[in-house]
Parts: structure tokens; sequence; C-alpha cells
């Protein structure tokens, strides 16, 4: 017989580590389960590996643009394969930071996939072929998410990609099509077209970003076409042929069929939640079009079984899925101050260039109330310090009930727009009135004083415009 | 060292209480954890323990008075020597019924802060214009916020804005005035609880009819054979609705301001009829409990609800009440559902009836009228009469209630 846990996580990533650190700081009897990589997705392939090579991305960009600033460079050579490497360094150095918090809070980590037993028990099935069963009071399954794929495109991992193709690429390849304008496909055009590759980005819906506010996609697109990154939105993928050299695929667009040739194309077309294998049916939780039903506290329909983050569906984001597990243990610990927000605000980030970041509602959602609004927009042209750091471009818009003065959303185009957004967040949390935002005090020269002026915008009396 | 003794805080809602005993005189010593005075509250009479060895000095605040939850009513000697100080509100409050925790954390909780009079009201920015927009009194709203601060979605949705009288307004005809009396403390909040309840609760009703012919023929075979325990109908109809509740998990949650809340246990509200007003203790874990036992608490509970002896956690939780009129003489009743809870079954008495059969010829039967008002918020139609009908079934074939 296995020893008994209070709390056993399935799955290592952003959501159940952070999950498991906090169930071992209240002292329960923790167990993580872990199939591939500590730090999940997040960490070994998605957020934190990209963002090294976007920085790579926007420190080249700032090369070539260090003649605006008074300083004569020469354009710089690429070392592709060191580029990558450094990606795959950064990821390999929080993988391990992980691995060490984990054993220092205590928390028993298993290689393995874990599935559910009929007899509820859970099942752990390491690499080798031995099999460990566990008893635990609570499960929480943070399964994630893995890419969907286009039946006519399968990934290849040669000609077809899907990021993890993406992040450990062997070269720079010359053109490169982007199936997808969603947060992962226009950062992975913002890097290959930056770094030389001929981008065409390829969108389904009828714009960029689709899930933001339309202004803010609008503003990219202008901004990715400037930069020579080719869009068509509004397309629907007709046939697709994979060659031995490329990819060549039809195109439906509005107006008419278009066919476009790349050496590579990335498949970024949505998330699908790792539900098989798990043995659900085993338990209670109910789970429809592959994603497990569960509140924002990770409340399944199962008692004693849990879910969090990706596997529980949309806004499929790190943060979340942190603070998600975070409520989740601590409801499973009768920890009840207060009452977890049934929505808490969920900021989401962009990092192509332009960068973009927004919180809580869209213009249109926002009109979709039926309440008067009011609505500010602030120019970074009108920025001080965004003119003196020669990256003038963007803005800030905050949506705003008119009655109330509640904060219903804010959106920020524009250089580090995603280190700016947490200022709304925290409004927002704290429920704070435009009244509360305009009274605040924000450090002269910075970027963040376009969050005030946005307000005050908002208002009708903006100072700077 | 001498301190003052205060009206405690006995649940989350509790803003006022009535003093209605003092169980030990001035100049009488106590033991810690010793009952001293009672307390009468929303719908509980609770008796309040000493927090530490005593004696009563003195008592400042008349019997029958209704007070504000911190309020001084004596003062007393701790047999300390020291300075004075304020006799802390016990923190007895009774929280929702918490899911199952696994153990108790180490880390100190975080209980939100109980508001003493003069204390200040932590109020978002937002909550606190809205409050005034609506003239809502902040000081009458459980805060769900870190450390009790009160959010936007902790106001009541309607406010309670009194409608302007139009001074001239047609002369009405003169009608004979009744005598006029203010309504009691427990009185005017069972009348507030009542009204939110059947305002902000979107009620569906769900009636049917139970053939209780085998049960009242097991109840009596089952009261013949032994003394031990006096099995009434309703006890059946408690068990039946706690094994529906364990069987059917999604029926077991609740509409909160924060969410919808899943229910831990299968525990089983029983509104019982007292002078003092309707009483509902909470009988924990029914889905589980065998029927002996079962009827056992259900009589105990029954009897302190009489005596006004409930404790205030007793009447905390659960998402159903089971609220028997049978003995009244009414075919069915359709009540208001209990304020935090999600579902009332109310119990009409059992009538002889005659039925065609299979044959159309008549039947005699027994029927007992049942109507499940239901939150449309937390359950929809088909899901509530699922559960009813799962609750008629145990009740026709009642054998299966003697086994847990």
């Amino acid at each position: 017989m296995e020893k008994l846990f209070d709390v056993l996580v399935i799955g290592g990533g952003p959501g159940g580590y952070v999950a498991a650190l906090r169930a071992a700081q209240l002292k329960l009897r923790t167990a993580l389960v872990e199939c591939e990589h500590l730090g999940g997705i997040c960490l070994n392939w998605g957020c934190i590996p990209t963002k090294s090579l976007l920085h790579t991305a926007d420190t080249l960009r700032r090369i070539r643009h260090a003649d605006s600033l008074g300083l004569r460079v020469t354009e710089p050579t690429i070392d592709f394969p060191r580029v990558m490497a450094r990606s795959r360094d950064v990821a390999q150095r929080l993988n391990r930071g992980v691995a060490q918090l984990l054993r220092k809070a205590g928390v028993t980590v298993l290689d393995g996939r874990a599935s559910f037993a009929a007899d509820r028990s859970v099942q752990v099935r390491a690499a080798d072929g031995s099999n460990r069963s566990l008893q635990a009071r609570h499960t929480i399954v943070a399964t994630g998410a893995h890419s969907r794929a286009l039946p006519a495109l399968p990934f290849d991992g040669e000609q077809v990609w899907s990021y993890r193709d993406a992040l450990a690429a062997g070269a720079l390849p010359k053109s490169l099509l982007v199936i997808g304008a969603g947060a992962i496909g226009m950062e992975f055009a913002s890097f290959y077209a930056t770094l030389g590759s001929t981008v065409t980005v390829v969108e389904a819906q009828a714009r960029v970003l689709p899930t933001g506010d339309a202004d803010v996609s609008d503003f990219v697109a202008k901004a990715f076409a400037r930069d020579g990154i080719g869009l068509r939105t509004g397309a629907r993928l007709e046939r697709a042929e994979v060659y031995a050299h490329g990819v060549q695929v039809t195109l439906q667009t509005g107006s008419g069929t278009e066919m476009l040739e790349a050496e590579r194309v990335l498949v970024a077309v949505g998330l699908a939640g790792n539900t098989d294998g798990l043995g659900l049916q085993h338990t209670q939780v109910q789970v429809e079009r592959g994603l497990i039903v569960a509140d924002a506290s990770g409340t399944t329909r199962d008692p004693s079984v849990h879910a969090i983050g990706d596997v529980t569906g949309a806004p499929m984001l790190a943060h979340r899925a942190s603070h998600q597990g975070l409520a989740c243990v601590e409801r499973i610990a009768g920890l009840h101050g207060h009452v977890p927000s049934p929505s808490p605000l969920i900021p989401s980030c962009v990092y192509s260039h332009p960068q973009s970041a927004s919180v809580g509602l869209t213009e249109e959602e926002a009109r979709a109330l039926d309440r008067p609004l009011r609505v500010g927009r602030f120019p970074l042209e009108a920025s001080g310090k965004a003119i003196a750091i020669g990256e003038a471009s963007g803005f800030v818009k905050t949506i705003f009930d008119a009655d109330t003065g509640a904060l219903l959303g804010a959106h920020i185009v524009g250089p580090d727009a995603p280190e700016l957004i947490h200022g709304f967040t925290l409004a927002g949390t704290l429920e704070a009135t435009e009244a509360d935002l305009m009274e605040t005090v924000f450090p002269h020269p910075t970027l963040s004083e376009a969050l005030h002026e946005s307000v005050l915008a908002a208002f009708g009396r903006p100072l700077h415009i | 060292m001498r301190r003052e003794l205060l009206v405690p805080k006995l649940g989350l809602t509790m803003a006022e209480g009535t003093l209605v005993e003092w169980m030990v005189k001035p100049g009488d010593a106590f033991r810690a954890d010793q009952s001293i005075f009672v307390i009468e509250s929303e719908k509980a009479a609770t008796e309040i323990p000493a927090e530490a060895d005593g004696t009563l000095l003195e008592i400042s605040a008349e019997l029958g008075a209704t007070l504000a939850v911190g309020a001084v009513i004596g003062f007393w000697d701790d047999l300390a020597t020291g300075a004075s100080e304020a006799l802390p509100v016990p923190a007895t409050a009774v929280a929702g019924t918490p899911p199952a925790p696994v153990a108790p954390p180490a880390a100190a909780s975080t209980q939100p802060a109980l508001r003493a009079p003069g204390e200040r009201v932590l109020a978002t920015p937002l909550a606190r214009r809205l409050a005034q927009a609506r003239g809502i009194d902040l000081n009458t709203v459980e805060g769900s916020g870190p450390r009790g601060r009160i959010r936007a979605g902790d106001l009541p949705t309607d406010g309670h804005k009194p409608a302007a009288v139009s001074p001239s307004a047609s002369v009405a005809p003169p009608v004979a005035s009744g005598a006029l009396r203010t309504p009691t403390a427990t009185e005017q909040t069972i009348a507030r609880r009542l009204v939110t309840a059947k305002q902000e609760i979107p009620h569906f009703y769900l009636s049917v009819e139970a053939e209780v012919s085998a049960l009242q023929k097991l109840r009596s075979e089952l009261n013949a054979a032994q003394a031990d325990v006096r099995f009434t109908l309703n006890h059946f109809i408690l068990a039946a609705v706690g094994r529906a509740l364990a069987q059917m998990p999604e029926v077991n949650r609740v509409w909160t301001a924060d969410g919808i809340l899943s229910l831990p246990t299968a525990d089983v509200g029983m509104a019982v009829h007292t002078e003092r007003g309707l009483m509902v203790p909470v009988l924990r874990d029914v889905g589980r409990q065998p029927l002996a036992p079962l009827a056992r608490d259900a009589a105990s509970a029954a009897a302190r609800a009489q005596a006004g002896r409930l404790g205030a956690t007793e009447m905390a939780g659960g998402a159903i009440t089971v609220s028997n009129a049978g003995m009244h003489d009414v075919t069915y009743m359709t009540s208001i559902i209990n304020p935090g809870q999600a579902m009332i079954l109310g119990i009409g008495s059992v009538r002889s009836v005659f039925r065609p059969d299979d044959h159309d010829q008549p039947a005699l039967r027994r029927e007992m009228g049942m109507v499940l008002s239901a939150d449309h918020r937390v359950l929809d139609g088909v899901t509530a009469l699922q559960f009813l009908k799962r609750i008629v079934a145990a009740l026709e074939r009642p054998l299966g209630l003697l086994v847990a």
C-alpha cells in the first residue's frame, strides 16, 4: 500500500507546480506527476523560450535603428543556431529551478504518465514501463493543452511546424507561412520576419488577434504590414501540398482564391485540452469538447477531482493557470478568509512587435452590455518618454462604465505594453473608479503616464493631447 | 482586571441580537466555557460561554434589549492584574460549510475581521460609490474580499430607496385604523430575509404525489418491532432526500454572491415550527447516515429548536430544507426557499384517493403531495425533476432506505 497523499497534482506546468508549492506551504502531503518537463509548455516550449527569441529580435531591431540615436553601426550577422541555443539554455535553467523549488518545498515528484483507475487510485506509468499506484484525497488535473492540427497540414517537424519545431529550428527559413494570427502565430511571425524570413500570416477570422480589441488588431496589422509581413485575414485554407523543399497552400479569400508558397509553414490554429488517456471516465468530472468543466477555483463535478489551467479551457494562459491552482489548493485546504473572485481579471499579452496587452472587456464586448460607456484613447506619439526612447508608436485605451466609473477594460499597444498592464489589472481587481485612477500620481517621465492620460481622456480632460 | 462583556457575532449576517437570559448573577464566579448569558439572534437562541475563569461584576443591559454586535452588556473580572481591555468578540462566526478540508492549515487562517461598532468598513471604491447611489448602508453588507472587504458584487442588486411620497396624492376615503405594533428584531430579520429570498431567488416549482402505503406499513412495523426509536414519516422523507442528494451531487449546490458553491456533504435542513417562529436545524451528512441515528438526530434537533437552544452553526449550510405540513391537513404546500439554500421540499398530508389502475378500475392509493421549490440559477427543470423522482421512488419502495 502506497502512502496516502492529501493532494496529488497531475502535470508540472505553471498551474500544477504552483498548486503543488502552495499545497506544500499549507502542510499538505503533496505529490506531483510530470510526464515530460517540469515547468510545462510555458517554461520549456512556450512563454519563456519565445521571450528569449523575441528579445534577440528586439535587440536586432534596435541595432538597426541605432542610426537614428546617433550611433553608427554595421548590420550585425545573425548566428541562428546560437540564437536558438540560448533560448533552450534559458528554458533548461528555469526547468532546474522548478525542480529545486519543489524539492525544497518537500513535494514528492514522480516522472511518468498518470491516469485514474477504476478503483479511483492514480496509476503512474514511468518511461521504463514500471507502474506505481498512488492514493490521494484530492487530485488536481493540470495536464495542459496541445496544438490543434489541421487535417490538411499534419505536423511533420520538417516542413509543417508546430510551435515546438519553430522553437528548435536548425536554420532560418527563407520564407515562412504562419496559419493562425493569435498570440502564438503573431509572435513567431514577428521573430522570423525580424531575423530575415519572408513571412505571411493567414487568419480565418476577419482580423489578426481576433479575440482582442479591434483597435489593437488594426494597429498591429498596420505595423506588421509596414514591417513587410504579409497578412491574409478572412482567409480559409482550401488545399495544401507538402513538397520536399516547401509547402504550397491554396486560400479562399473574400476576393477569390490565392496560392502561396513557403519553405516552412507554422500551424498555430489553437490548442486542445490534454484529457485523453487520463482515465477520466473513472471520475465524475464532466468533459466537454476535450476540456474539463471547472470553475475559477478548479471545482469539477467530482468532489475529489479538481482541474486547473489549459485543460479547463480558455483563456489558456500560464498566469491564469497559476492563479486557478492557488485558488484550488486554498479551497481544498479549507482556507476561507475570503471567497476567491469567480471571475478574476486575467490580463493577456502579446510580445510581437508591436507588443500589446489587455485586461477586461474589449470595446465590442462592453458595448454589448448596453450601458453608457466612456472610452479614452491616448496615443504614445504624445508621450515624452516614448519619444525620448524613439518608440513613440502605440496607444492606451480605457473603457469605463459612464454611470458607475467602473473600469471595464484596458488595452495597451506599444513598447513594454505587457509590463504596463498590471496597473489596470490592479485597479480593476481593487475596483478602483476613474476618480481613484485620476488621483494616482504616475512618475514622470515614464510610459505609464499614458495610462493616466487615457483615463483623463475617457472623461474629456486629457492634458497632453 | 475589569473587562467588558460584549454581544458576540454569531453568524455572517448577524448585525444585532436580543439579550434574553443571564445564567449567572453579578458577584457569581464562573469557569471558562461555562455559559454565562443567552443571546437570541436572527433565528437562534445561543448560550455564550465564558472566555476564561472570572467573576461577573455588573450587568449594564436590560433583558429583552436589542443590541448591536459588539455592544457592552456588562463587566467581569478576569482575576488577572493589569490594565482593563475589552473582551474581544468571540470569533464563533459561522462561515459557509467549507468543502471538506483535508487538514487544518498550519498558517494563520484569514478569517474575516468582525466589525465592531465604530470599526472602519472596508469596501472598494466602486462598492462605496454604488452603495451611496443605491442608498445602501455598508454596515449591513458582508464583504467577500480579502479581510472582509466589501466588493461591488456583495451589494444587494436592488436598492431599497423609499419611493417619494407626493403630498398632493389624491384624498383617500377614511379607513378604520388597526393596532400598530413594532415588529421584534426576530420578526424584522425574518421579514427581511424572506423578502430578499422571494425577490432575489428565481423560484420554480414541481409538484408530484408519492404513493406511501408501503412506507406507512414499514413505519408501523418498525415502530412495533422496537422501542428504541420512534420513526415518523418525516424521518423517511429526510433520509430519501439525503440519499437522493448524495446520488446527485450536481444538485447539492447553492448560489452565492461569488459563484455557485458545491457542498461536500448531503446535509438536509428540517423546518420546525416553534413559538418563536420557524427554525431550521440542518442535519449533517444525511446521505450516508443510517435511519436510526438520523431519526434520533432529527428528534433531538427538533426538541432543541422548540426549546430555543439551537446553536447558530446548527442552522447553517445545506442546499435543501424539508418542510412537512402533513399534520395540518393540507394537500400541497408551496414554500419560499430558505435564504442561502437552493431548494425547499413542501410536504402535504397523506390522502386516500381512488385512481384508475392498469385496467381502468378504481384502486385505493395513499398519496402524499410534495412540491419542490428550486432556485433556477443553480438548477434546471429536468435536473430538479430527476432529483424529485428519486425521492418519490425511494419513498414508494422504502426498504432501500433501511440500508445506508
